[in-house]
């Protein structure tokens, strides 16, 4: 009886905490920013729909610019849902549970755009189709537009069927009188209601995408990769760029996922549920997972900086010497290194210098994807010669950035939106837990 | 003042007057420097069992001696060049160069020639091309063989199977989680009841 009432008390303080809340001034002006950001993106990609891709600084020598380095990036941001969702709960460390979501509509909405930032670099968008009819299955191109499907797919399902009791307390909770909503959740909670049968599906259906999402997720990124790696350029023709991109991804999704949960903690009170244990633990994997990339990164810069042979050293010179060694050196020390030093102490484990680490770990991953894509083209085995001059070099024209900025308030605005319809922390695993918690200090008491 | 503004109305229609006499001279100039009347025609023969190519340049039907006469055969891109000792025209305006016996065509055996006069003082630049079927035909059987670099039709069997194996058994499981929700759905309606 005293247990039942217990429950009771901790699941209405559960809906209290955890349901979806309306935006306030804060929330709105924020919202408004994003739209505002996407406005001016839309209309830049209107005119380099109307006028071609002449209005971007893309050439003959730099065909991939900063819509690919953002492709990438969302990629290797993509793959923090695997990453939480899957390996973390394998690994069966349990204080995931209220990170599972915010990774897994971080994944979600990374992923998006990762597949609309490469129809807006294509010069014929309207010829998409073409990739799914014509492609040759030798391309490492089709096997990513296969990766990438799939992985969107893989990642809605695995938001999504966790989400349905959640959904459900929604439609439940949710008036009579807010008409469509009520309708929008009672269309999504699939007539839950709470069955020991239903519950059965979902922990099966769990199980079942945790472990085909880690290969997958091994897979999206090691193939993104080859779309370099398979070409014999300076720079990308490299055996490491596998592992090499895995590894940097799940450092830069790991970072991503520790800055939207600072925020949604502090904006929405969740500090009894989202602890300092969790940023510090969070902080422990960056830390191993910054070590990791780092160890690659020294194998993928030394090796061939100690041969320095022909083009790959011009490239390298370049790199570490050259026209982009602030922006090189800038991504290694305020990307990697200072990041890992902070994070091995204790202190800075803590969420605010957490939040900081993370933003520089995160834009460290932006630049460095602009590095490993853009550099490498202006190096090629025939030098450049007789050419404009505009094509010795690439610099992102205005249009280039307005897109580039309007996906990235995509993707935040698509994670804003979830925030506010659906419970950010899983209301029913969390009270799953807490009963199992309750259970054994009963049992305890009993002994 | 006044003075100033009659100046500059008088000065703008003395230099519009100024431009069109300009632009009138240069065209008359390309006129003269372009391929103007000089005529270049391609024909093809054996000699001792070699095939030649010659190149005649006439100019208002008159033979033009003494031009270096460049002849190409048109590759996929770019154009590849055929060398000769008798690349200038002789007294009859002719210039002859060996066709390669060894040089590819298209499935057909066609190679595409080019004779050209470049940049010449006089003539400026003069160019003609022929198709004939001296080329060794490629051969499209090397298309037909199953690898990484021919069409998707023709991709090696190995890499088909794993590809399409991988995508069967990952969406094969996509549609099974599908049909879970199926049935999850159902399982409502059931408890409902």
């Amino acid at each position: 009886m005293e247990t039942a009432k217990m429950e009771s008390v901790q699941s209405d303080e559960l809906l209290k905490d955890l349901m979806p809340k309306k935006f306030g001034t804060q929330g709105r002006l924020w919202l408004a920013l994003l739209v505002v950001v996407i406005i001016i993106g839309a209309y830049a990609y209107y005119r380099q729909l109307r006028n071609g891709l002449i209005v971007t600084d893309m050439r003959d020598y730099t065909s991939w610019g900063i819509y690919i380095s953002n492709f990438v990036f969302f990629v290797a941001i993509s793959l923090v849902g695997s990453l939480v969702s899957a390996i973390l709960k394998l690994t069966k460390a349990e204080w995931r549970t209220p990170l599972v979501r915010i990774s897994e509509i971080t994944a979600v909405a990374a992923i998006t755009f990762a597949a609309l930032i490469i129809i807006v670099d294509m010069g014929r968008p309207e010829r998409f189709w073409h990739l799914f009819v014509y492609g040759r299955i030798q391309s490492p191109i089709l096997w990513d537009v296969i990766v990438i499907s799939t992985y969107f797919v893989i990642s809605l399902l695995l938001l999504y069927i966790p989400l349905l009791p959640d959904i459900a307390i929604c439609r439940d909770t949710t008036p009579g009188s807010s008409k469509w909503k009520k309708r929008f959740y009672t269309i999504l909670a699939l007539n839950w209601r709470g069955s020991k049968k239903q519950y059965d599906i979902i922990h099966k259906c769990i199980n079942i995408l945790a472990v085909l999402v880690i290969p997958l997720a091994l897979g999206i990124h090691t193939v993104t990769s080859w779309l370099f790696a398979t070409t014999y350029r300076a720079g990308w023709d490299s055996s490491n760029f596998g592992p090499y991109f895995v590894a940097g991804a799940f450092q830069a999704g790991c970072a991503g996922v520790i800055a939207v949960m600072y925020v949604l903690r502090n904006h929405y009170k969740l500090q009894k549920y989202i602890t300092e244990m969790h940023f510090s633990n969070m902080g422990k994997l960056l830390v191993l997972l910054s070590l990791i990339y780092l160890y690659f990164n020294i194998n993928e810069y030394l090796v061939p900086g100690y041969k320095m042979k022909t083009v790959d050293g011009e490239h390298l010179h370049e790199m570490f010497s050259g026209r982009y060694a602030p922006l090189f050196w800038s991504v290694q020390i305020f990307g990697m290194i200072l990041p890992i030093i902070i994070l091995l102490f204790r202190k800075g484990r803590k969420p605010v210098p957490m939040l900081i680490v993370s933003i520089l770990v995160v834009v460290g991953a932006w630049f460095k994807r602009f590095l490993i894509v853009v550099p490498t083209q202006l190096h090629p085995f025939v030098p450049i010669q007789g050419v404009p001059e505009s094509w010795h070099r690439y610099i992102p024209t205005w249009e280039e950035w307005a897109i580039t900025s309007a996906s990235l308030a995509g993707a935040l605005l698509i994670i804003t939106l979830f925030v506010r319809l659906f419970p950010i922390i899983p209301i029913w695993e969390t009270k799953e837990e807490k009963m199992k918690i309750n259970l054994i200090d009963t049992t305890k008491q009993t002994v | 003042m006044s003075s100033k503004v009659t100046n500059t109305r008088k000065i703008i229609p003395l230099m519009c007057i100024c431009m069109l006499l300009l632009c009138a001279q240069c065209l008359r100039a390309q006129d003269s420097t372009g391929s103007g009347e000089a005529k270049l025609d391609i024909s093809f023969g054996e000699q001792d069992s070699i095939r030649q190519v010659t190149a005649k340049l006439t100019h208002a039907d008159t033979a033009v001696t003494g031009i270096d006469i460049h002849f190409y055969a048109k590759k996929s891109f770019g154009l590849l060049p055929l060398e000769g000792d008798n690349i200038t025209t002789d007294d009859n305006g002719e210039a002859t160069v060996d066709f390669p016996a060894d040089l590819p065509g298209d499935a057909s055996g066609n190679v595409v020639v080019i004779a050209k006069v470049e940049d010449d003082e006089n003539l400026g630049t003069v160019e003609v091309s022929k198709t004939i079927n001296w080329g060794v035909p490629a051969k499209p059987e090397h298309m037909q063989t199953r690898a990484l670099w021919t069409s998707g039709n023709n991709a090696p069997w190995p890499l088909a199977i794993t590809v399409t194996s991988i995508v069967v058994v990952v969406w094969g499981i996509i549609f099974y989680m599908f049909y879970q929700l199926v049935r999850i759905k159902r399982a409502g309606k059931y408890s409902e009841i």
